[in-house]
């Protein structure tokens, strides 16, 4: 059972765009903490 | 193509010389304030979601997902990579292990410190002799990965890569200690989520899913089978395997006890999130190999490779820095919490159980660079491929997993049953993994394991007093 090219699509970009929203959660959450005084 | 290096060793040299000076400053600067042996070794225990969830990620984020991935997705395909992801499940289910782990040991220090208070000094031992094994394979894998990188990319040789990225990350990890792994982990975990971002775009822009997958499907049909027998087995091999490393691991309970309150459950949560996506983005770049006509000399080498090929120089650079830096930000965490565990367990718990705070952060520092010279002791003679190394620690840590899981949460487990069940469960998994193979190992350890914690609790339940796991008193409403 073959994987078809339409889903192997769709794993590959999804995958990608999470992987591109991470860091900017982490920058907003840094920058969250950094306000808040709970950074450390 | 052939195996040449794609960067000049003089490019090599200059990428190495100002990352480690960044590293080394930054963990000067970030562990000037650490404070006694709760800020060297604990970062004061309050570290912040943002630090958190960047630790947990960037720790997870090792050599083994950025180089690994690509090469289980070049051997066993599609599930090669989503079984790789499916390590995140550990970091998940450990959400909520770590917020019961702050709640009941709010001044613990250590994953010893459980077991030896939870079941007694006989299962204390037999677990810090699977951690500390296991830590060891993980420290051997991670130096060896250096090394084989920067001789991927640079043609510097293997001995010299290794031993400047260990030097490195013990120097940092002895000026700051957590508080400096934690804030560079924070740096590394943007440049590798980056990083990875930019190859994967550059990749799908140039080759193309559908002519990758047109060109696998003529050349090795199997890697896009969904029905690949051995890569199923794999796919829950890993499962467990990341389960146990995370479960028992004091990498990850030293994070539990760092995190501020409130802190450690969303942290894991959100990093284990976030980090199901990153293997099957490292990984998939493997797939392009046969539209690329690349020729790949041993597996562990294709993801450098297949970088180099697509991205010239420049991606090569980029894969450099990606992968230096998740070398760097799990090497570091390592050797902290090793660190950690031999000062706690093996030399306050068993030399020097009368020694003070001062001496103990004398300790942390001799431990942390023993511990160094150690793991490059052990790194030079270059033994397996990354993948099978990494596999053979599998049924030492799933071994764990019932008796830390189910210590944390159920009064009536068996002491006894604990101690057997990781001891045979460690056993009979090494036995699958040199009769069967290495994907089956973690699997049946977690079986047996499981069997025996379940078996002996049922024949002879035990009472448990929740308050012995901390000696100041908790509140009430702390513990269920």
């Amino acid at each position: 059972m073959i994987i078809p090219p339409e889903i192997l699509n769709l794993l590959i970009i999804a995958a990608t765009a999470m992987v591109a929203a991470a860091p900017v959660v982490l920058l907003l959450l840094w920058l969250r903490d950094r306000k808040g005084g709970t950074l450390w | 193509m052939n195996s040449d290096p794609v960067l000049s060793a003089d490019l090599g040299w200059l990428i190495l010389a100002l990352f480690s000076a960044v590293w080394i400053w930054l963990g000067w600067w970030l562990g000037r304030r650490a404070q006694g042996l709760d800020g060297f070794m604990l970062a004061g225990r309050k570290v912040g979601l943002a630090l958190g969830t960047a630790t947990a990620m960037a720790t997870w984020v090792t050599s083994n997902t950025t180089m690994a991935a690509p090469q289980l997705a070049f051997q066993m395909g599609i599930w090669g990579m989503v079984g790789y992801s499916l390590g995140s499940i550990g970091l998940i289910l450990f959400a909520p292990l770590a917020k019961r782990i702050r709640e009941l040991m709010p001044q613990g220090f250590t994953s010893g410190d459980f077991i030896r208070l939870r079941y007694g000094n006989l299962a204390w031992r037999v677990f810090l002799v699977i951690s500390l094994f296991y830590a060891f394979g993980w420290l051997i894998s991670l130096g060896m990965a250096g090394g084989v990188l920067i001789n991927a990319l640079t043609g510097i040789d293997y001995h010299i890569g290794m031993s400047v990225i260990v030097a490195v990350c013990v120097s940092y990890t002895l000026l700051g200690g957590l508080r400096a792994v934690i804030g560079t982990d924070f740096l590394q975990s943007l440049i590798i989520l980056t990083g990875i971002v930019i190859l994967a775009v550059l990749a799908i822009t140039k080759v193309g899913v559908d002519t990758m997958h047109e060109q696998v499907l003529m050349e090795r049909p199997e890697l896009l089978n969904l029905l690949f027998p051995a890569a199923i087995m794999f796919l829950f091999n890993n499962l467990l395997f990341g389960v146990g490393e995370i479960f028992h691991s004091n990498v990850w309970w030293s994070r539990a006890f760092a995190f501020r309150e409130g802190v450690g459950f969303k942290a894991y949560l959100i990093a284990g999130l976030f980090w199901t996506p990153v293997p099957i983005v490292a990984g998939f770049l493997a797939l392009t190999v046969p539209a690329l006509n690349i020729n790949v000399p041993t597996a562990d080498m294709v993801g450098p490779l297949v970088a180099g090929e697509l991205l010239g120089a420049g991606g090569a650079v980029l894969v450099f820095i990606v992968v230096f830096s998740a070398l760097a930000s799990s090497l570091d965490s390592l050797l902290a919490a090793t660190s950690d565990l031999v000062l706690t367990d093996l030399y306050k718990g068993h030399l020097r159980p009368q020694a003070r705070e001062e001496e103990l952060v004398k300790a942390a520092r001799w431990i942390t660079l023993g511990l160094g010279i150690m793991t490059w002791l052990l790194c030079w003679p270059r033994i397996t491929t990354l993948a099978e190394l990494l596999y053979f620690t599998g049924a030492f840590v799933a071994s764990t997993i019932w008796p830390v899981a189910a210590g944390l949460y159920w009064r009536s487990i068996n002491p006894m049953g604990a101690t057997l069940a990781m001891t045979l469960g460690t056993i009979i998994g090494l036995l699958s993994y040199f009769m069967i193979g290495f994907y089956v190992a973690a699997l049946v350890a977690a079986a047996v394991s499981m069997t025996l914690v379940l078996l002996t609790t049922w024949l002879a339940p035990r009472s448990f007093d929740w308050q012995r796991l901390n000696p100041a008193p908790i509140p009430a409403r702390e513990v269920r």
